[in-house]
């Protein structure tokens, strides 16, 4: 019989992981790029992490799942191509109930980034899509990704650097 | 710094601007953790038959090329590399070819006449009812005996200018209606 304690953990355990179920998708939506990759991949990286959370045991959950979101994403990326934001206009409608003519020109910008973002050079990427869409710190992405804080730092401002270059650019071009 | 927080503000805005909304439909529909993903993803292209042709295709260019290496170090060089044994090696146990006495002989060269039959010849300037003048003192049976081939060559060469070929079969053609 499995002692109390014991259980307890587990469930304490799993209701971390559980907890941050909407960074995960969040993350996942950051390196997918459409809603219903990033609600697969979620889906798919919470079954990993249950399935592995014993064996693991990890210190640190959430930077151990957001670890498990990242590599899931980027085994799908290399699987197949994702199907892009081009999805984004069509959600974005169905959710918001909003105007095509009136969020054509935000839904467009927002389409910019994520071409900017799909631009980027994988180790940028990687830390800018777990900073802004993930919402990890500093500490917690340099753990998942076991690189140091200051590199998480200097990567993350070349990558917003390359990432608002390209958005001006693209803007400047749209506004011609 | 500060000159760069601005304008990633604008950034920062419409990313999570986007998070928001797809969050709001990330949540209106329900979300198992535990089960499986509702739309599996396309299983990726099958490499291993690739792979494997890629790979057997390879070894076989290094066995070829390790077969090549070990006849040419056998043999010192290309051109004492004899593509299959002579004829003379395969037919030198044959009865045949050895009371031929010589190779030359058991094997004809291309282009080069069958050796003559003297019985033929002899058979034929029989059957030659007219022969050409020249032949005619080479008898039937003499012909056996003394025919020298390039006369009887040329003979025969005449007989069939003159169409004594013809006239033969039609002669042997009335002896078969004559007997039937």
């Amino acid at each position: 019989m499995t002692p109390p304690l014991v259980l307890a953990r587990e469930h304490d355990g799993r209701q971390d992981l559980l907890a941050c179920r909407d960074r995960v998708f969040c993350l996942c939506l950051g390196f997918a790029g459409n809603t219903a990759d990033a609600r697969d991949l979620a889906q798919e990286t919470f079954a990993k992490a249950l399935t592995h959370y014993e064996a693991d045991r990890p210190a640190n959950p959430q930077a151990w799942i957001m670890r498990i979101a990242r590599n899931t994403c980027l085994d799908q990326a290399r699987r197949k191509k994702t199907r892009g934001p081009q999805h984004l206009i069509s959600e974005w409608n169905a959710v918001d109930g909003r105007t095509p003519e009136g969020e054509a020109g935000r839904e467009e910008e927002i389409a910019i980034v994520r071409r900017a973002i799909a631009g980027l050079p994988g180790r940028l990427r990687d830390v800018l899509v777990m900073r802004e869409y993930g919402e990890l710190s500093y500490q917690e992405i340099a753990q998942a990704l076991d690189i140091g804080s200051g590199t998480v730092m200097s990567r993350l401002n070349r990558a917003r650097r390359a990432v608002l270059k390209f958005y001006r650019e693209e803007h400047h071009e749209k506004t011609k | 710094m500060k000159k760069q927080s601005d304008p990633w503000d604008e950034i920062s805005r419409l990313i999570a601007l986007e998070k928001k909304t797809a969050l709001d439909d990330f949540r209106r529909r329900e979300f198992d953790p535990g089960a499986p993903p509702a739309r599996q993803t396309e299983p990726a292209p099958e490499s291993r038959p690739v792979m494997r042709r890629t790979v057997l295709a390879l070894a076989a260019s290094i066995l070829f090329a390790a077969g090549l290496a070990f006849l040419w170090l056998l043999k010192g060089s290309w051109g004492s590399i004899s593509s299959a044994p002579a004829l003379a090696e395969l037919l030198s146990d044959s009865y045949l070819y050895s009371r031929a006495g010589s190779a030359e002989a058991a094997a004809p060269a291309a282009g080069a006449m069958a050796p003559v039959n003297p019985y033929f010849f002899g058979w034929a300037a029989a059957a030659l009812q007219r022969p050409a003048a020249g032949t005619e003192e080479a008898g039937p049976s003499a012909t056996v005996e003394r025919g020298d081939p390039d006369e009887v060559r040329r003979n025969i060469g005449r007989a069939v200018r003159d169409g004594a070929f013809e006239q033969f079969l039609s002669h042997f053609r009335e002896i078969q209606d004559k007997e039937a």
